[in-house]
């Protein structure tokens, strides 16, 4: 082994940090040595005898994986068990092991040296594969490689064990060894490969282990027993590092700690500002099965049932007016009197493919969407509103329109909802006779026509993410213009400070449904300029409930009002970073102080 | 007579191993042959091995044409179909 440089002194690397948290604990250092199979040339006569150790290595290595498989779903429930299904069905592939024995034969070797002959074959044929993320996958095929080839000459794939919690850090951790350690022990990984896709950051993300992978060089200079600091929120290591580093990183876990438990504490009380300005606070859904953690996130009703999975789950039929029906009056049940605001069908031919009414679009943003796509296709929408309409005779429900871009689209949509109306009760079906009817905002035409829309519409909801998109022309998911993705650009906050305006003059309701009010900074601006209703992601819930209940209405105001006079949203994010801490110290602590 | 249909991948990642595993422990239920080829490059791969199937290395958006022979064939396809089209039972990634 190779004598690397081990540092004494504090060593801070950054990587990236896939899983968020803090730990601080003893490092074990896990050495990912290639393994180095022997070669030996055997007589024509041994063959079948190699043959059979092969064989009986594919059995020893299956077995092996299938008890750790167990115990993962022990430990970590049915859905962790998947992790090793490709290497449990690879040792099961007559591919690999037909060309593992076709290379002992033809090549008149080892056992050993047949599985790093053929796997290295298969290995180079995956080199050729453009999409990263499979070609990363393709590791699984090494993996078992090395499995085989341990089991075949009597070593332990892995001789750690983690007796105490401790901090893993190696150059990199293939998943079946992954599996294999006492996860309940870990307490945060660091490694020099893997991004944001590789197993190991799926697991410990889904295990919530902090780590930071893709270090460089960082495991060279680690050895067991060292102490390491992971930084997933910060996306850092700190190798050795001081006692008052330590002690700063001990101080911001606990108080992410006391942050957390408080605001759990809070869920059941209002959302009220100091200044006693009450809040609505509604929870985000897309499938009825979460609807457990509604009442737990303390929110009141439901602000935006997304119908989509409805109709993804039934592919390629449409769903039935009963299995509308049954989900709806799910919602409406576990909503009670605080209400469920369901949308109607928005899929683009972006979002799905399969079925010929989602025809494929060149340009699908600009495209068949949201409502024009339910008046095109009449019998859908009116599938899904005799639903809607049914499920309101059973308690509070109102029916949101999404990609709203004209009066017009609003009134057919009406007068299609009374037409069913009649209908149902022709056909002496119980059912609500009318339902509030309200446009979700997401177009720059919307805004622009806010007032128009606002005295016809029951309420208007606004959809911050496609809104922010269409207005900055920005696809988010593009790498080489997601950065320009600005919630707080001057033209997005002015598109709502029109909407405000609308539903004041009109009365109407006003709530905003996107990740933007999830932020806390946005959140503050959003209550200053006269925002009160918002609907989210229920895990954000509490956070911004505990935001509202330590701010005043007055200084945000304040705030708001400097904001929408600034030029640049970077201009806007730099005075909010340094004025919120300032003018709302319990919740907006200054960021980082105590670690550098 | 062998039946034929073609789905498209929906979701994000692809055909990587995972999927790869839940499509072939699918196809494994069934006595008929599977074989899955892509549309675009006439690539084909074996149902039932993980191998072949990794190998097709077919990302988001691609079309496959799966071909079921055999006693159950219809049922086969029908399941590898909807396992397809459901994005193998991950994210669809669909907002």
């Amino acid at each position: 082994m190779s004598s690397s440089p081990k540092t004494t002194t504090e060593l801070r690397t950054h990587g990236l940090g896939v899983s968020v948290g803090i730990a601080v604990g003893p490092v074990i250092r896990m050495d990912a040595r290639g393994r180095q199979a022997l070669f030996v040339r055997v007589l024509p006569s041994r063959i079948p005898h190699e043959i059979k150790r092969l064989q009986r290595a594919v059995q020893t290595a299956r077995h092996h994986l299938e008890r750790i498989k167990q115990r993962l779903q022990r430990d970590f429930g049915q859905n962790h068990g998947y992790i090793l299904d490709p290497h449990i069905l690879m040792l099961e592939d007559p591919l690999l092991v037909q060309s593992i024995e076709d290379t002992i034969r033809t090549n008149q070797v080892n056992a050993e040296w047949g599985v790093k002959i053929a796997v290295g074959n298969l290995l180079a044929a995956c080199e050729t594969i453009r999409d990263d993320y499979l070609r990363e996958r393709t590791s699984d095929i090494q993996d078992v490689a090395n499995r085989l080839i341990d089991v075949l000459s009597g070593r332990r794939t892995s001789n750690i064990h983690v007796t105490q919690p401790s901090i893993i850090v190696a150059e990199d951790i293939l998943p079946t060894v992954m599996a294999e350690l006492d996860l309940n022990q870990v307490m945060g990984i660091a490694t020099d490969a893997g991004g944001w896709t590789s197993h190991t950051a799926i697991i410990a993300r889904s295990l919530g282990v902090p780590a930071v992978l893709g270090l460089g060089t960082f495991a060279q200079h680690v050895k067991t027993g060292d102490v390491c600091v992971v930084d997933g929120t910060g996306s850092c290591v700190v190798l050795n590092p001081s006692l008052k580093t330590q002690k700063a990183y001990q101080d911001k876990l606990a108080r992410e700690q006391n942050q957390k438990q408080a605001v759990l504490e809070q869920v059941t009380l209002p959302a009220i500002t100091t200044d006693k300005v009450e809040c609505l606070l509604r929870a985000n859904l897309e499938l009825a099965s979460e609807l457990p953690v509604l009442h737990k996130s303390g929110a009141s009703g439901i602000g935006l049932f997304r119908s989509e999975f409805l109709y993804l789950n039934s592919l390629p039929n449409l769903p039935t007016e009963e299995e509308h029906l049954k989900i709806y009056q799910q919602l409406v049940k576990a909503a009670g009197p605080a209400g469920v605001t369901v949308r109607t069908i928005d899929l683009g031919s972006d979002k799905i493919k399969t079925d010929e009414l989602f025809a494929e679009e060149k340009n699908s943003a600009l495209g068949l969407h949201g409502i024009r796509f339910s008046l095109k296709h009449h019998q859908v929408f009116r599938t899904q509103l005799r639903a809607l309409l049914r499920a309101a005779h059973t308690g509070k429900l109102q029916v949101m329109l999404p990609k709203v871009g004209c009066v017009s689209e609003l009134r057919k949509a009406r007068a299609i909802l009374s037409e069913i109306s009649q209908e149902l009760t022709a056909e002496g079906i119980p059912h609500a006779e009318n339902v509030p009817l309200g446009v979700m905002v997401e177009l720059p035409s919307a805004v622009q026509i806010a007032d128009k829309l606002a005295q016809e519409a029951d309420f208007l909801s606004i959809g911050s993410n496609d809104l922010i998109q269409y207005t900055l022309v920005v696809d988010r998911s593009n790498p080489n213009v997601a950065m320009l993705y600005e919630p707080l650009h001057p033209a997005v906050l002015r598109s709502f400070r029109l909407l405000i305006e609308a539903a004041r003059k009109t009365g109407k309701a006003l709530q905003l449904c996107g990740e933007m009010g999830a932020n806390p900074i946005c959140a503050v601006v959003l209550l200053g300029m006269g925002l009160r209703q918002f609907s989210m992601s229920p895990a954000s819930l509490p956070k911004i409930k505990n935001l509202i209940r330590t701010i005043s209405i007055r200084e945000a105001e304040r705030i708001a009002a400097i904001v929408l006079e600034m030029d640049t949203p970077a201009e806007i994010k730099d005075y909010l970073d340094g004025e919120l801490p300032h003018c709302f110290p319990q919740f907006f602590q200054e960021p980082g102080k105590d670690l550098e | 007579m062998p039946l034929e249909q073609t789905c498209l991948i929906t979701n994000r990642l692809g055909l990587h191993a995972r999927a790869a595993a839940r499509f072939v422990n699918t196809a494994n239920q069934f006595k008929s042959e599977i074989r899955v080829v892509r549309t675009d490059t006439w690539a084909s791969a074996d149902g039932k091995s993980i191998l072949s199937v990794i190998f097709l290395a077919a990302p988001r958006g691609t079309q496959l044409l799966l071909i079921a022979d055999g006693p159950d064939e219809q049922a086969a396809l029908y399941s590898l179909v909807e396992l397809v089209r459901n994005g193998f039972g991950e994210d669809t990634d669909v907002f």
